[in-house]
């Protein structure tokens, strides 16, 4: 479990003091998936960088797996269990072949050469990187960098992975790559994921979406019920999936359709149902 | 106006490593003509764009400026490099001046203007890309992400290229900064009339600012038309890696199953039309 408490961060510039979030109160259970959204200056990053002590808080608490973030002496054990990922796939590559990359992080911690074989075996494989286990990281795809990178933290076995925008700079093949694997962490692993983006294809595979705006939670609840939220949504400079916005607009116009679609296949079927009911009048 | 044509350009000639970028491909681009490039990473696209923008050694093919063929590339280069200027990703990385207002003018002052012209420039230059004139004199480090991006593409526009060549401009912004971003392109292209080429990935981002989009698919220039002629191709695009927008994905499926529509859709607002208008008739 991942609980923040009355967290309060600010940073001071040009003298005066700039609050980018106060009194924030978010819990995340274990194998949860959550989404946070936000527009830039929102707050969602900073919130991500508090859950392993990249920050620790100005005020209030944040709590890991009942370790207080801001307690330095447990600061291995905190990372451990709390990776992150960053936006981009080439500041995040230290070694020049991927297994030694993905090893580097077990090095450190001096784990016997037999099981560090072992992990690094397994993350690798996990990724579906196994394949490129020799390869030099540079050459690789953006995609392919952002899973190795991914393997590195998977090889520490943590609870939770935090992404930061983790397919900002990849192309769409990129992105469904490290998305699949994403969810395959979750579900097959049971890996809790906090991921901070701005596509909303990727906030509704989630299984809650925290919006914040301002430094503040606006809106805290699975993407079925807050896309549908159209006009709300977009004020706080967010997107709505396209199939989202397809049944709401025909309801804006006075058609009898149900709205809520997320999918592709879910607008279809709810604008093939209107059409049905339309012509058996 | 410029015309690549049967252009092949193959990186690390001559070594094991040779690899070929472009195959073949011819394309003409008019005064004034706005175009989307698509394609994925490795299609081809921006080596595309280096050679548009005479920055590569040369490539097997003719090129041709303003109707003139030149024999050799390296003299077709020298004029290309005068008339177009590249916006690379991520240009804010590259911003390095005190003030905004010196990073714009670094172009102009290599152009050997005089301090007025300059200073006109960047001025003009500011209000194409909408920077408050406000944050002339401000530290380019301490704006948001959108407005760097705007300064850095400011810095270009104003060395006043007749061709301006923008790679994947939104990449990393949020959905405001990416609509601010697209609909300045748009105005842009409106008030100063020159041509504009925005390579992208994002079909969206191609879909609701381009009416001519060509794509590129493994170094060959496979597509080059009207952008509801190219989305209308849904699967094939589908099977070169590109994402075509949901939109169009929807309306497959409703004509898969029997809905009188027509593929050429592309925005919500031409789905919701034409459904409301499909259903309506019903009644």
């Amino acid at each position: 479990m991942i609980k923040a408490e009355n967290l309060s961060f600010s940073y001071e510039s040009e003298g005066a003091e700039v609050k980018v979030f106060e009194n924030l109160n978010i819990e995340i259970k274990d194998g949860e998936f959550v989404a946070v959204l936000g527009h830039n200056g929102s707050g969602k990053s900073t919130f991500a960088k508090h859950l392993n002590a990249i920050l620790v808080p100005k005020s209030g608490k944040v709590t890991v797996y009942g370790i207080d973030t801001a307690d330095e002496s447990r600061i291995f054990e905190l990372r451990k269990n709390v990776g992150m990922v960053f936006q981009n796939p080439d500041n995040q590559i230290v070694a020049t072949v991927v297994e030694e990359d993905v090893a580097f992080g077990l090095e450190n911690l001096g784990v016997p050469r037999d099981e560090m074989r072992q992990r690094v075996d397994e993350a690798l494989n996990t990724v579906r990187m196994y394949g490129y286990r020799k390869h030099a990281p540079h050459l690789l795809s953006g995609g392919q960098k952002q899973r190795v990178a991914i393997a590195g933290i998977l090889a520490m076995e943590p609870r939770c992975i935090v992404l930061d925008e983790p397919t900002a700079m990849l192309d769409p093949i990129g992105r469904d790559e490290v998305m699949e694997t994403i969810r395959r962490l979750n579900r097959e692993k049971g890996i809790t994921i906090v991921l901070i983006t701005h596509y909303m294809d990727e906030a509704v595979k989630a299984d809650r979406c925290i919006v914040m705006d301002r430094g503040r939670i606006v809106m805290d609840d699975s993407p079925q019920n807050i896309f549908p939220r159209v006009e709300e949504v977009r004020a706080l400079g967010l997107d709505v999936p396209q199939a989202t916005e397809l049944v709401w607009e025909l309801k804006r116009r006075g058609l009898n359709v149900e709205t809520g679609a997320l999918r592709s296949a879910q607008a279809v079927e709810a604008i093939l149902k209107m059409y049905e009911n339309e012509r058996t009048k | 106006m410029i015309e690549l044509k049967n252009v092949t350009y193959t990186y690390n000639k001559n070594e094991p490593s040779a690899r070929v970028a472009l195959s073949d491909v011819s394309l003409k681009l008019d005064d004034g003509d706005f175009l989307g490039l698509i394609g994925h990473t490795g299609s081809g696209k921006s080596t595309l764009m280096q050679i548009v923008a005479g920055l590569l050694p040369p490539p097997q093919g003719s090129v041709s400026v303003d109707g003139r063929d030149y024999a050799d590339y390296k003299s077709a280069a020298r004029e290309l490099r005068k008339k177009v200027g590249l916006v690379f990703q991520y240009p804010e990385h590259q911003l390095f001046e005190e003030t905004v207002y010196k990073d714009i003018a670094f172009g102009p002052k290599n152009q050997k203007l005089t301090g007025d012209e300059i200073d006109e420039r960047v001025r003009e230059a500011a209000r194409r890309v909408r920077l408050d004139s406000g944050l002339l004199e401000k530290s380019p480090f301490d704006l948001s992400g959108g407005q760097k991006r705007r300064v850095a593409i400011a810095g270009v526009v104003a060395m006043k290229p007749e061709v301006l060549i923008l790679d994947e401009p939104t990449a990393g912004l949020d959905p405001a900064g990416r609509d601010e971003l697209l609909n300045m392109l748009g105005e842009l292209h409106r008030d100063w009339r020159r041509t504009i080429i925005l390579v992208s990935h994002s079909m969206e981002d191609i879909a609701r600012t381009v009416k001519t989009a060509a794509v590129m698919n493994n170094g060959k220039l496979v597509m080059n038309g009207p952008v509801e002629e190219i989305f209308s191709r849904g699967a094939e695009l589908r099977t070169m890696g590109l994402n075509t927008p949901q939109i169009s994905r929807i309306v497959d499926g409703l004509i898969d199953a029997g809905l009188p529509l027509s593929r050429r859709i592309f925005t919500v607002k031409a789905a919701a039309d034409e459904i409301e208008k499909i259903v309506r008739s019903k009644r």
